[in-house]
């Protein structure tokens, strides 16, 4: 295990963790319950360094990426339909992402937002077309490590620590109305869904393939999926925290995701603006790739084609189209003019729906010993696994009544 | 496992990704076929491509299907199938099949240069 | 014939009765040598751990386009395998159904 590229891998699953789903709902979750949803990020991020551990020993173990077992296991129809809800998920994802971005850099230029839409979306084609799979990973995950100015600026605020640590444990704040109440839910559920969105497991067990990991990367995929996740959470949760401290009492809806860099202004200044805006560029552009190769990966992999960017575009044709084809189809829907928080909340609706037929197969996978050897599921992953099953189908199950009830977490 | 081991066709075989002898993903086992009668049922081949569905899905679906992807159907002989595990790994390159027609077809739209 | 002709067919037997649907088809040295049916669930699908009845392919007696017909009363369960049944393996009985014991 070479320690620099064990560094490197860390410190890109921080950089890379944040999108703009998380941006915005734990910029609004903060000033709307102060600390009282700290404890459902890091529940979330449980779950997510679970079955991302999962799906990068599947890949290094069974040599197959999730999407290719999760059509034998399923079968054809129900493959099908699970493929064209993740599609469609994740599609409005990376348009989100991709609006995000443009905003970003709306709001660091003034240039126009369309125009940054189109200019962005370019920039991605040739980022995947020029670079490798690990320059890409590499470039937007550390890149993304800007992001630590928020935790940076959190330490400054000087917020109330012990507030902050009760955060962590699990509540429902008292003497709230029936309507806060539901809101409340919709924000729970809408944090497990943001955190544990399902292309961040087929791009991680995708990504173990590109780099061909096998069973002696399991420590470098369990200290990857564990230390790098879990910091990576950390810059969401110091987001959640300095929005409790600075917007709430203010009564600040931060209504656009833009709003959120004002939270290293305030300590920090111009540089501090500066930083954040190009932290959350970078994590929102990475995203935005990771969400249109992630959807490639899922197409190419349930057809069987040749897929990947460890090997060259021409190379991979039918896989090169489709990413190609997933991008401008994001930017088309970016370029309908529709709101960007509009974008981000369907994301997060349409992949919480999604999200138990994506992590049941992984984790049927996961704990059969005739594809996984000796490492197959132990019994503390396999209780966490069923655990974090049964909170994500509850979840699902919960999400679309509390959208409705509470119009998208408006109240 | 090897095509003469003990297998269960459903959960072991079906629906798994076909890897040639180069390394390649050349497709998915979508249907299987047998020879034989009736009184004697002999696995004779792995069928590839969107052709195969037509038994496996409501009439109304493979209608989509094959309005966007087509009814191809390829045949790999069971003689050309080396070991079935996590995937089917056969004996040649997927091209000696005509599994790669697809690709191929695909390439001659996508430049060749500009790539690390 | 079609892996999926015999997949979820119905089994019936010669007297009529339904003894459920085809689930799996198992294989031994590349030849086809029972069907597993009964109530198969999707979960059992998921887990790759199926139940049911298992039917030896020597009880099929015909494959029609909608339900696969086997003879009265097929074993329930593995049969232990004698010197009498190993030589009867991979031949069909004659077209009267056996008598039963």
């Amino acid at each position: 295990m070479n320690p620099l590229e064990l560094t490197l891998g860390i410190m890109t699953a921080v950089g890379g963790f944040v999108d703009i789903s998380e941006l915005v709902f734990a910029a609004k979750a903060g000033s709307q319950f102060g600390y009282a949803l700290i404890w459902v990020f890091a529940l979330a991020t449980v779950g997510i360094i679970v079955f991302s551990e999962m799906s990068g020993r599947v890949a290094a173990v069974a040599k197959q990426p999730v999407f290719n077992l999760m059509r034998h296991r399923l079968g054809l129809k129900l493959g099908l339909l699970t493929l064209a809800a993740s599609v469609v998920s994740t599609l409005i994802t990376c348009a989100a992402e991709i609006g995000g971005v443009a905003l970003i850099l709306n709001y660091l230029t003034g240039a126009p937002y369309m125009l940054m839409a189109i200019g962005m979306t370019g920039f991605f084609v040739a980022s995947i077309w020029v670079l490798p799979f690990k320059w890409i990973e590499r470039t937007y995950g550390l890149l993304g490590l800007f992001m630590i100015v928020f935790a940076a600026a959190l330490v400054a605020i000087h917020p109330p620590w012990n507030q902050f640590a009760r955060g962590f444990v699990p509540q429902i704040p008292n003497g709230l109305s029936t309507k806060e109440l539901l809101t409340f839910g919709y924000f729970t559920v809408a944090i497990i869904s943001a955190v544990m969105f399902p292309y961040e497991v087929y791009f991680y067990s995708s990504g173990g393939i590109e780099e061909q990991w096998g069973p002696k990367d399991m420590f470098t995929n369990r200290l990857t999926s564990i230390i790098g996740m879990g910091l990576g959470s950390m810059l969401a949760i110091a987001i959640l925290a300095n929005s409790a401290q600075l917007f709430g009492p203010a009564n600040v809806d931060p209504e656009i995701p833009g709003s959120a860099a004002l939270q290293a202004a305030i300590p920090f200044g111009k540089w501090g603006l500066i930083l954040a805006l190009l932290g959350m560029f970078f994590a929102v552009a990475g995203a935005a790739i990771e969400t249109c190769m992630a959807n490639a990966y899922s197409i190419a992999q349930f057809f069987g084609w040749m897929w990947g960017r460890h090997k060259k575009p021409w190379e991979a044709p039918r896989f090169t189209f489709t990413w190609l084809v997933l991008l401008l189809l994001s930017l088309a829907i970016v370029l309908t003019a529709v709101d960007v928080m509009v974008l981000v909340e369907f994301a997060v609706l349409c992949s919480i729906l999604v999200l138990p037929l994506t992590y049941l197969p992984l984790l049927l996978l996961a704990g059969d010993k005739k594809y996984m050897g000796k490492h197959v599921n132990g019994p503390f992953a396999t209780a966490l696994g069923w655990l974090y099953f049964a909170v994500i189908t509850a979840a699902a199950v919960a999400a679309l009544p509390l959208f409705i009830l509470t119009s998208g977490g408006n109240g | 496992m090897t095509p003469d081991s003990p297998i269960k066709l459903v959960s072991e075989l079906l629906d798994l990704p076909l890897v040639d002898s180069e390394g390649s993903f050349c497709g998915i086992v979508d249907d299987v076929e047998f020879a034989g009668d009736g009184s004697e049922l002999k696995l004779k081949a792995l069928l590839v491509g969107p052709g195969a569905y037509e038994q496996r899905m409501p009439g109304w679906m493979f209608w989509l299907v094959r309005r966007i992807a087509g009814d191809r159907l390829l045949r790999v002989p069971m003689q050309m199938v080396r070991t079935i595990g996590a995937a089917v790994e056969l004996e040649c390159p997927g091209r000696d099949l005509g599994l790669h027609q697809s690709e191929a077809a695909a390439g001659r739209w996508i430049p060749r240069w500009g790539a690390m | 014939m079609r892996l999926s002709d015999l997949r979820d067919k119905k089994i019936r037997t010669l007297d009529g009765e339904v003894l459920g649907r085809v689930h799996e088809v198992h294989c031994k040295a590349g030849r086809v040598i029972a069907l597993m049916c009964g109530p198969g669930s999707f979960i059992e699908r998921l887990t790759a751990r199926r139940e049911g009845r298992r039917i030896p392919w020597d009880c099929v007696r015909k494959v029609e386009r909608d339900q696969i017909v086997v003879t009265p009363d097929p074993p329930r369960r593995k049969v232990k395998k004698t010197a009498a049944s190993r030589s009867r393996q991979g031949t069909r009985r004659p077209s009267a159904p056996p008598s039963k014991r």
